[in-house]
């Protein structure tokens, strides 16, 4: 059970994932133990073993494929962005002088229109005689009757 | 700017993967950043990105799968799914992850396809089905060779991720959906079932030396 213990241990501790104090405690026990000692060279062996093994080589099907498929897809998305380019240019798009025409025009109807307004003689707002609030007549009754 | 940069490699460049390690490779740019670009739809940026991480994940698929077809399809669908999928990545600092992640998945698919929903002992680390046999290996690293090609695959794929990866228990289990515990759990009894397994082979070559 110890051993166990330690071994994982072991295991972790050749991850450079084990503690200070539990390395301590470690190898402690490896002094003591052949058995665990042996793990120990055994994972050590294992990870020269990995570290010696050849790296597959990467067959260039798979480079055509992947590439041919992003290629496709980015042709689609590039034709997409075409299409609204072409939409906008066609059937959208104005010539500069117009549109700097259209928007001089707007302007100076929407300054006419401010400043027509805000004349009084042009506006006139009819003015009623004031009411005595009392005596429901006239404030000022025309004198002389 | 970075995007002509990009635009201007080619898959028959020499691969940037020199050592073992794919983390030892030097990057110039981060791959969060090569992620932004692709979602900014920088073709340049995803070739970048397919030649960095392309050697690791074949050779991963590849020792999990024991097959090279089949590994060659489980890497494609990983860069077809980073194709469509790039923007839904939650973690871009996280991509190394994401890319294992859903690798293994592929490959996890195929291997379950094979299987067709038969299953061995549960306590045992070796599988029964082995992508290569271990009777006639001569040498150690061939006889290692075997050995890790006939663990289970829960127990092969976390020391694949380790030992040729070099990722840490925490993206290990962000890899496979299991806690650091239980992959720290899984990377022992399988490096003890190896180390046993091996014992008679380096045995025998310590005596011939």
């Amino acid at each position: 059970m110890k051993c166990d213990e330690m071994q994982l241990n072991i295991s972790m501790y050749v991850d450079d994932a084990l503690e200070a104090h539990s390395q301590e405690k470690m190898f402690a026990h490896l002094a003591t133990c052949r058995e665990c000692r042996m793990f120990l060279r055994r994972t050590l062996d294992l990870r020269a073993a990995f570290a010696a093994f050849p790296w597959p080589e990467v067959p260039l099907s798979l480079d055509r494929r992947v590439m041919a498929k992003h290629l496709k897809r980015g042709k689609s998305l590039k034709g997409a962005t075409e299409k609204i380019r072409m939409l906008w240019s066609h059937r959208l798009s104005v010539p500069l002088p117009s549109a700097a025409l259209v928007a001089l025009a707007l302007i100076t109807v929407t300054v006419l229109s401010i400043s027509l307004l805000q004349r009084p003689d042009v506006v006139s707002v009819p003015c009623l005689p004031a009411v005595d609030v009392y005596a429901g007549q006239p404030a000022n009754p025309v004198q002389g009757n | 700017m970075r995007g002509q940069l990009f635009s201007s490699l080619s898959i028959l460049d020499v691969d940037p993967h020199t050592r073992a390690h794919s983390g030892t490779t030097v990057q110039t740019t981060s791959d969060k950043e090569l992620l932004s670009l692709i979602q900014s739809g920088d073709r340049g940026a995803f070739t970048e990105l397919y030649k960095r991480y392309r050697r690791a994940l074949y050779a991963f698929c590849a020792r999990l799968l024991g097959d090279t077809q089949a590994a060659e399809d489980a890497v494609h669908e990983t860069f077809m799914k980073l194709s469509t999928e790039s923007s839904s990545i939650a973690q871009p600092a996280a991509l190394k992850s994401w890319l294992f992640t859903v690798a293994r998945n592929e490959a996890l698919m195929t291997i379950r396809g094979r299987r067709d929903g038969a299953r061995g002992d549960a306590e045992s680390v070796w599988d029964d089905e082995t992508p290569q046999s271990l009777a006639e290996k001569a040498d150690v690293g061939r006889f290692v060779q075997g050995a890790l090609s006939r663990l289970k695959v829960e127990y092969r794929e976390v020391i694949l991720l380790r030992e040729f990866e070099g990722l840490s228990y925490a993206e290990i289990a962000s890899v496979t959906g299991d806690s650091a515990s239980s992959v720290k759990s899984r990377l022992f009894k399988a490096r003890r079932a190896l180390a046993g397994k091996l014992e008679g082979v380096w045995n025998e070559e310590r005596d011939d030396k």
